[in-house]
């Protein structure tokens, strides 16, 4: 499985959610790769699952709507593992 | 780069008028230690301007950033308390007592210091700690714990 985070930049904000989602995984014993980009990019980026801002999610790609994750808080941990178990497992 | 986070890049209390001059407060920091132009926060106002308030991530916290660019020289992290929280219009995290500039000369070498401010701040104490600091002995201590975190 491959899960995205996207961000404006591609360098700060989705880099903190693939860092926290990383781990989030590690713990919960699912195997994923993650990966971050930017908005611009995300066309290119073949994933199983996006995860993004509530601001940014309007403008990810129609087709990557129906399998993008939104989250609110992208820095507690807590926050984070309880919207990707209720969507991945 | 210095892979610690340094004692001055935290700066606690600070004024400000709203969320614009809370960016550039947060940016004047790596300003005045040579790390990024003022340029640097035109970009990060461009940004906001074209995304939105996206990167306000979590309640209370904005991490302003933008790319990698000739505005930035050094790769730096700031943080700043702000007096009185001030609305970036994010729906659900505001109102913003605790901004994070971010700026890296590419797009790897910020990744480490990023890392152990954001698992800093994943934990509830230390954004309580971060609330309620008001003195140099405050933002020492804090600073001090922040470091601690591995990478």
């Amino acid at each position: 499985m491959k899960i995205t985070c996207v961000c404006g930049m591609g360098m700060g904000s989705s880099l903190i959610a693939k860092m926290n989602i990383e781990s989030i995984l590690s713990q919960e014993g699912i195997d994923a790769e993650v990966d971050n980009c930017d908005l611009g990019s995300v066309s290119a980026q073949d994933s199983d699952w996006y995860v993004t801002t509530r601001e940014l999610a309007d403008n990810m790609p129609e087709s990557a709507k129906d399998h993008t994750i939104v989250l609110t808080d992208f820095i507690s941990v807590d926050s984070i593992r309880e919207e990707l178990v209720k969507n991945l497992k | 780069m210095e892979d610690k986070f340094d004692y001055d890049n935290l700066r606690l209390q600070v004024e400000v008028a709203d969320c614009r001059d809370a960016i550039q407060k947060a940016a004047d920091v790596l300003i005045e230690k040579g790390c990024i132009t003022s340029g640097y926060v035109d970009e990060m106002n461009a940004a906001f301007d074209e995304l939105g308030p996206y990167f306000v991530l979590s309640p209370g916290m904005a991490f302003a950033h933008s790319k990698p660019s000739p505005s930035v020289k050094r790769t730096g992290l700031s943080l700043i308390t702000l007096k009185n929280p001030v609305n970036f219009g994010s729906a659900a995290n505001d109102p913003v007592f605790l901004v994070c500039v971010i700026a890296s000369v590419d797009a790897k070498e910020h990744i480490d210091q990023l890392r152990r401010i954001a698992q800093f701040l994943g934990d509830e104490r230390h954004v309580s700690a971060l609330r309620a600091a008001r003195t140099d002995e405050d933002a020492h201590a804090i600073v001090d714990e922040l470091n601690k975190g591995g990478c």
